[in-house]
Formats: C-alpha cells, structure tokens, sequence
C-alpha cells in the first residue's frame, strides 16, 4: 500500500471534500463550511513594487514560471468542482432528516382530530369493548379535545376507574379489594385466618386498571389473574390447591337455604308415603343459563302435586286470613264506667287483627287514642284509668268506623289510610293488590248483618249526638256462608266469630305475599308491621302457609342495630344472589359423575337436624341434608397439570352485586321502565306492589338478605356465603 | 492491567445480575398488583438517554469525561441490559397499538444494530490487520483511481512493448470494470477469495496464448488484480464498519424522540 504515497487530501471530521479528491487532484483549501467550493486559481498573486507576483506555496510547487496575468489574477485558473459530502456529513444529514421527520410524525399525531388517533392506541380493544373502539374518551376522561386539553386535564385526579363504573355496576366498595367494605374485609380476614397478618382496611385504593388491563388485542382476557397475584394479599399464601389451600369451611352449605325441603325426610318418607315414585335430582333442579348453579324449577313442578292443598287450606280447621274481627270487649267494665260504644255483639271472639290495627292507627279520627291503648287487652278493661277507657272507646268506635267506611260508597277511606301508613301515595293496581280485590257487596253485606244500625250510630258518633247504646239484636238465620264457596280463594264472612276472612288463591297469592314484602319493608321501624309480619309469617299461619317453606332472613338495619326482615321467595339463583367468593360450575361436571349421579358428590347426612334450623332468622346457623363438599373430591382433578388449579377457576374477585356493561344495560332499562311508570302513579309509589300478582316471581326491593348472612354484621352489600 | 477476557467476563457478571434483578423485581411487583410501566419506562428511557450519550462523548474529547474504551464497555453491556427493561415495559409481550409497535420495530433495530455493531467491531478489524494492514477509508476512491491509471498504463505499454492486443483485449472485455469501482462486497465480507481465483484461472488461461513478453505483463496484471481486491476488501469492510452506524445514529435519535413523545401520552392518557 505504500505504493499509493502519503499526498492526499483527507479531512474526515470536516463536513465537505472537495469533489476532485477521488480523481488526486484535490485543491489545497477544499470547500467551505457549506460545501461550496472557494477556490478559484492556484493562487492569489499579490503586488509589490513590480507589479503582480505569483504566490503559490512552495509545497504547491511553489512560484510558476508563467505569473500573474497582468490585471492581476493568477494565470493557472481553477475550474469549480462540486464538494461532496463527507461519510460522517451523510451520517449527520441523516440523523437531522430521521429526528425531523419523528418529530413531525409526533406533531402530526397529536394534532389529528379524535377518529384518526388509532394509531396512538395502545392496541386493540378486548372483544368486551370492542364496541367503543376509536371512542377514546369512554374510557380516558382526561384527554377529550385537543393536545391542549389534555396538558390543561392532567392536572385532575385519576378519573379514569369512574369512567368504567358508567357502564359496569359495582358494589359502593369497588375499589377496596374484592369490592367489599373494608371493614367487613378485614374482619372476614380475622374470621378466617385469626392468626394470619392483619389487614388494614382501606390501606390500600384498587383502580380498574390494576387487573384489567386494555389494549392487548381483540383476543386478550382482561379478567385473568395469576395465582401469585391472589396470594400477594392473602393473609396465608400457599403452594397450590392440592399443596396448602386450606380445607372447605362446610362449602357449598355455609348458610340456611332459601326454601325449606328437607331431603331425607322427602326421600326417605314423604315421597313414599305420597305414592310419588321415581324421584330424581333433576325432577326438581336443573342447571341455570350459565351452567353454574342447579336451580329449582318451581313450585307448580316440583311441590304443587302434595302441597297445594296446604296453601288453600283445605285440610285446616280454621280456613282463612283474618282481615277483620268484631273483637271480644269487656262490654261490663266500659258499661260500668259510661263508655258509649254503641251496639256491640257480646259473643264475639278473638282480638284486633294486624289489618285493623293498621287502618285505625292510621285513621285520623282515631289515631291518638290507638297509641294511648295500642296493645290493650280488650277482653279486661277493669284495670285501666278512666283516660284509657275512653281511649279504648274511641279504638272501638275506630273499628266501627272502619267497617262503615269500607262499606261505604266512597274507596278512598281504605286509600287515604294505606297511603299514610305505606307513606306514599297509592296507585290503582298497588291498591288493588292490597286489598285483595275485596268486592264491596262483601263488606256492605257484613256491615248490615253484624252491626244493623251501623251507618247512623257512627253518623251519629263523629257529629256528637250519640245518646244511648243500641241494644245489639244477634243476627239471625246468618250462615257461616261461602267457606266451601272460596276453596279457590278469595273473600268470606264467618258470623260465628263476626270475622272476615280471606282464602288464598293459591301458591304465591298476590294479597298475603304484598302485605308480607309491605309489612317487611318497615319490619325495623313500625311496631304494626312488625305485628303484621309476624302474623303473617307465623309458621302456624292458617292462610297460605307461606313460611312452611319459605325461609325469613334477619336483616340488619342501617346502623347495624335494630334488625329488618327478608322473606325468601325463591330459591336461591344469579338473580337473588350476590357474587360470592366461591363459583361452581355444575355443568362442567356433569361427565365426571358416577353410576350414583349426584351423589358422587352430594351425599346425605341423615342425623342433620336441618329443619331446626328454621325457627330463627339467623340465616348463618345451619346444618345442611347433605355432607360438605371435600377439599380432596376436587383436588382429584384440579392440579395443575390437569384439569388446571388457577384461583380463578373456583373464586371470584369480585363479590357483591357486579353487573356487566350488559347487564347495567338492562338494569338501565329497568329503571326506565320503572320511571314510566313511576310518572303514571303516584310519586313515591313502591314498586313492590306495583309488580304484577302472578302466581310466581315477585321481584321485590326489599333490602338484600346479606347483613346478618354474613360473619359479621354489616349495612352494605357484603358476600354472603354459599346456601342452597 | 485488566484483560479483555476478564473486562468481559466482569461486564457480563454485571449485566446479568442487573438484568436478573430487574426480572425478579418486575415480577414481585406484577404479582403485587404494581404497574411496572411508568417505572421501566422511566427507567428504559434513562439507558437510552445514556446510551446515545457516547456518541456525544466521542465528540466532547475536551471534557475530562473518562476514557472512551470506558464508555464503549459501559454502552455495551447498557445497551444489552436495555433489550431487558424493553421486555419488562412491553411486559414480555408482542405491541399491539401502533404507535407502540412503532417505537418496538425502532427499539428492535436500534439494539440489532447495535449488537450487530458489537460483532462487526470485533471481528472487521482483526480481519484488516491479518490480510492488508491499514489504509485510511476516506484516500481508498483516490487509491483506486491511481491503481486504474497505472493498469491503463501496462496495458497501453504492452501494445507498445509487444505489438499485440491480446492482453489489452482481454483487460478490456473482462477486467477493466474491475478496475473502475469497488467489486465483490459480499464476497469480501463473508471472507470469500473465490472471485480472485476466477479471475486469476482467467489471467492463466489466457497464458497459453500469449509470448514471453506478455507473459511478463500479465504477470504484473496479476499483481494489479490483487492490489485491487485488496482495496475492495478494505473498502467493503471498513464500508460495513462505518455504515451500521448509519442505522443505529439516526434511529437512536428517533427512538429518543418517539420514545419521549410515547412517555408524554402515556403519562396524559392513564
């Protein structure tokens, strides 16, 4: 290579060669800054006393024997070349053209209207959101308009997680862990794991985003969770299911049923006795639409052909609801003391029912003097002062009253009285629903058969021109009409015992089944429903029989402290029941069942003393038909390397009520249903009675069994564990 | 006195347990419900700006700023522990937005590019030094021409010295474009000779037709030919030496500025 010589022109850090160098006729300044070539001749002659000289450099060749020409310039001229950029010049033209065109790509996208940002997104929505793709602003609160919006938005707290809950439903609690109150977790956790690390409630804010994480393509699963994740909180973590997970606490039975049957009476007696052959598990439970729980299929299926009879009565001795009595009275002791009642039958029977309690506590005319003397015996006045007696007059002239104005032309007494009880105005059907569709000709023909001048001696008591008692003429030639008349169901009158009775038509009669969600709605607050609930509900009820099978929840109010009450009109399903921790799917199991079906899992236990469990209200003491569901019945497949052993699989995260974007739809659209038809009745009206008297479901809004279900006592939405 | 075996060995030893610390951390705080984005990102974004702070050292040569074999050892192995909080942002998956997959493919060729950078710094030079010895890059254009020159000149010579064409008319169908520009790029980089024997079984296939004269000629011919695949092996080599920086300056400078601009919206839009 020393062939070549060392004469060259080379200038690598410089931005510009001159663009005769690969030919080795480089000049000897090259081209300037801006790669423009500057020279023009070999030299700049200068001038001295002589004239012109040439002043080429020595190591150039130094002065040429031609010289300057004679205006002075050099005569070896220097055509201009073109400079070409050196390799380190192209290197930073390229990083300056790279960078710009990356800044204008940034500017460009931050400038372009909403539609066009796709290319800004993270990525694909899930499948789930799909829908509101391109519409960033559904979910990014803080980046609606432009680029300066959203420097100017930044400056507000994280909105993004409120976003989510305007379309998904969640529990009060839903960014404390598993959306529940964190209280409520932290004492779980005591329940559960009493020696495990405390949790602090509310340590600790879950947004959203935390697990679900968006924008990882149209097949991603923005609900899955790792094991070691749900361990991270957990006050014990474990290896695996089979390596640590703690046994079942009495799963699935870890609160009362909703519906009282007893299997192994019905397997081992009733159904025998019935004559009912064949019985199978799935006579009466099939799965639900999702395949996760085997819910009842009803009554009219599963009970009707040996219970319906119960409901009417027919084998019952006393058939029928009282709705009003003629109560017996101490006719002596109020004659003895002067108090006018009027004409008064002196067999009557039995006590002041609920309804007419009710009525005349909520009539203003009587009123004051009902809550001087609310719970009176009436059969022994001789105690009471002369202040109560006349109370208990005014109470007795209510109950005439009372019967006097239903059998009047006027309905609105029975709805001016209802509506200050219920506290609302009452629309058609709810009064309808209320009163049980009682035809007047009934109480007009029972106020002229028991009370014969009833319509002038209560005239004549509110305008104040009662003078003497009416001697009461027995009625005569009166039957105990129309018992065997309304077997079915409906209304009559007993003369024997001066009541007015009411049959129910049948399974979930609109009449009883509206009094017991209206009396259980203010269980807590009114003593009167609380009067009225109870004797609805009386498992010894002669009407109806409602709570032979349907189970009543004590519910805890809204300090924690004084108890409301919730009937359990059906079965447990996904519509009555919030998340719970704990998920099952039947269905998937179905093809692991053995030759005894069901009872490859559920097996009996005949010494559960199940029933005993019904006479309170504490839904949490239980002892179940069946054996708990072991830990190792399931850990017979759920390892990992077979049928998987995820958290996931058997536990939910979220607990309480959680509804999907779907589900808030419809739940949306409920509530617009129910809107119109708030604004055709009466403001205020509850929807509970408004709900259609079929013989089946009755969605009502009473307040959730959870409280009391639960642990520990709570006023919110809490999970409640696993029953039927 | 440290050796290289050791320096790398030492650098790998770091790297390793950095990027091993960063996995076992990204993964504690996945398992934790802690979002690692904004952390690595942060974190990336710092190698980065690191990173493309050599090529900013190599220009400050007046700043005491360490030695730049220093630099290049910690550009190294930052560069590889980089690959690693990328894959830890990304959280180990395949970027789905476009912007995202924007910022990956520029990532992906800025780190290929500079690993294949590492390796051709490795290997180019000592395949210089073993075949050629050293010629500046910039003077080999000028070098090829004056080597042309004095081919046109035997050539010109030996019609004059022989009275014959036979040479010059084979220089003129089969070597002169040899001559003129560089030749064989592959075939210099993967280490190829096989072009020069073609030309050389050439040149002696060429021998039996000519007199003793010409034999002398292409004899010199034969030098020439070599002294020109020595020059494209230089220029091809040397070429690749300098021009994957040409991939890896500018897209640098591209991922810092999407990468700031990506870090800008993210921080807007969560």
């Amino acid at each position: 290579m020393h062939l070549f010589g060392h004469r060259r022109y080379n200038r690598p850090n410089q931005k510009w060669e001159c663009g005769r160098a690969a030919e080795g006729k480089a000049c000897s300044l090259g081209p300037d800054s801006g790669g423009k070539c500057i020279i023009k001749s070999e030299c700049k002659p200068v001038r001295d006393a002589n004239g012109f000289q040439c002043a080429r450099p020595t190591q150039l060749g130094g002065q040429c024997p031609t010289g300057p020409l004679p205006d002075g310039s050099c005569c070896l001229q220097i055509p201009p070349c073109s400079p070409r950029r050196t390799t380190r010049a192209k290197r930073q033209l390229l990083v300056l053209l790279t960078a710009a065109f990356s800044i204008g790509l940034c500017f460009y996208f931050f400038g372009v209207s909403s539609p066009h940002r796709g290319f800004l997104s993270g990525g694909s929505l899930s499948n789930r959101h799909s829908s509101i793709k391109h519409q960033c602003s559904s979910c990014h609160a803080t980046v609606e308009g432009n680029v300066i919006n959203w420097v100017l938005s930044a400056k507000h707290p994280n909105v993004q997680s409120q976003k989510c809950l305007e379309c998904h439903s969640m529990s009060p609690h839903v960014f404390s862990p598993h959306g529940v109150n964190p209280t409520v977790l932290a004492k779980l956790t005591e329940v559960r794991h009493g020696d495990g690390k405390p949790v602090e409630p509310g340590a600790k804010r879950m947004e959203c985003n935390t697990c679900h994480k968006e924008h990882r393509g149209f097949q991603a699963d923005i609900k899955t969770m790792t094991n070691n994740q749900c361990q991270t909180c957990h006050a014990k973590s474990f290896k695996s299911f089979a390596n640590g997970h703690p046994e079942f606490d009495k799963f699935p039975f870890r609160r009362r049923t909703r519906i009282l049957f007893d299997h192994s009476s019905h397997f081992g007696k009733n159904f025998d006795k019935a004559g009912v052959k064949d019985m199978r598990c799935q006579t009466c439970h099939a799965p639900d639409s999702a395949g996760q729980l085997m819910v009842v299929s009803g009554f009219k299926q599963a009970c009707a052909q040996c219970h319906s009879n119960q409901i009417h009565g027919v084998d019952q001795l006393e058939k029928g609801l009282v709705f009003f009595r003629v109560p017996a009275v101490d006719l002596k002791t109020l004659k003895t003391k002067g108090i006018n009642i009027g004409e008064w039958p002196e067999d009557a029977d039995g006590a002041l029912t609920p309804f007419q309690k009710i009525l005349i506590a909520n009539d203003d005319r009587f009123s004051t003097a009902f809550k001087q003397v609310p719970d009176v015996d009436l059969t022994d006045l001789g105690g009471l002062s002369d202040a109560d007696l006349k109370a208990v007059g005014q109470v007795l002239w209510g109950v005439k009253s009372l019967l006097a104005d239903l059998a009047g032309e006027n309905s609105k007494h029975l709805q001016t009285k209802l509506e200050k009880y219920l506290k609302h105005e009452l629309a058609p059907a709810e009064l309808a629903l209320l009163a049980g569709a009682l035809p007047p000709d009934v109480l007009r023909n029972t106020a002229s058969a028991w009370f014969h001048n009833l319509k002038a001696e209560v005239g004549a008591f509110h305008t104040g021109r009662l003078t003497a008692t009416h001697r009461f003429k027995q009625p005569k030639d009166l039957k105990d009409t129309d018992v065997d008349w309304v077997t079915a169901g409906g209304w009559y009158r007993n003369n024997g015992d001066y009541t007015l009775r009411y049959r129910p038509i049948g399974h979930a009669d609109p009449f009883i089944h509206n009094w017991l969600d209206v009396a259980a709605a203010s269980y807590a607050e009114s003593k009167l429903s609380k009067g009225l609930f109870d004797s609805l509900s009386s498992r010894k009820a002669n009407a109806g029989s409602c709570m032979k099978c349907h189970s009543v929840d004590a519910v805890a109010g809204a300090a924690g402290a004084s108890g409301g009450v919730h009937v359990n009109w059906h079965s447990k399903s996904s519509d009555n029941e919030p998340k719970t921790f704990d998920r099952f799917r039947h269905v998937s199991h179905f093809s692991l069942l053995g030759n005894t079906g069901c009872l490859t899992c559920h097996s009996i236990n005949k010494d559960a003393e199940y029933e005993k469990a019904f006479v309170g209200r504490d839904n949490t003491v239980f002892e179940s038909n069946f054996q708990p569901i072991k830990k190792a019945t399931c850990v017979a497949c759920h390892q990992s390397d077979r049928a998987g052993d995820s958290c996931l699989s058997c536990h939910n995260y979220h607990v309480g009520e959680v509804l999907s974007s779907q589900s808030s739809f419809k739940k949306v659209q409920t509530s617009m249903d129910g809107d119109e038809q708030t604004a055709a009745a009466p403001a205020g009206a509850v929807p509970v009675a408004v709900a259609t008297p079929a013989p089946t479901a009755t969605p009502t809004p009473t307040p959730t069994p959870t409280s009391v279900a639960t642990p520990v006592p709570a006023p919110t939405a809490t999970p409640t564990p696993k029953g039927d | 006195m440290i050796t290289f075996r050791k320096r790398r060995m030492i650098g790998v030893s770091v790297s390793l347990v950095l990027a091993t610390l960063f996995i076992v951390c990204y993964r504690k705080l996945t398992d934790n419900l802690v979002s690692t984005a904004t952390c690595s990102g942060l974190l990336l974004f710092g190698f980065i700006l690191f990173l493309a702070a050599y090529n900013g050292r190599k220009r400050i040569t007046f700043l005491p700023l360490g030695k730049s074999s220093t630099w290049l050892q910690f550009h190294l192995y930052s560069g590889y522990l980089c690959i690693v909080l990328f894959l830890i942002h990304v959280g180990f998956r395949t970027p789905h937005g476009g912007l995202e997959t924007l910022l990956a493919i520029v990532f992906g060729l800025v780190a290929g590019s500079g690993i294949v950078g590492a390796i051709l710094s490795r290997m180019i030079p000592r395949r210089l030094t073993q075949r050629a010895g050293t010629i500046i890059f910039e003077t080999i254009p000028l070098l090829r021409r004056e080597l042309k020159d004095s081919v046109d000149a035997l050539i010109l010579n030996s019609i004059e010295l022989t009275g014959k064409t036979t040479i010059a008319d084979f220089y003129a169908y089969r070597l002169a474009s040899f001559f003129v520009g560089p030749r064989n790029f592959w075939s210099h980089v993967q280490g190829s000779e096989r072009h020069l024997s073609r030309t050389y079984a050439n040149l002696m296939g060429l021998k039996r037709y000519l007199s003793h004269d010409e034999l002398t000629v292409v004899e010199r011919l034969a030098d020439k030919v070599r002294e020109k695949d020595n020059l494209d092996f230089q220029y091809s080599l040397q070429l690749l030496l300098k021009y994957w920086l040409f991939i890896h300056i500018p897209l640098t400078f591209s991922l810092i500025i999407i990468g700031l601009f990506h870090g800008i919206y993210a921080s807007l839009w969560t």
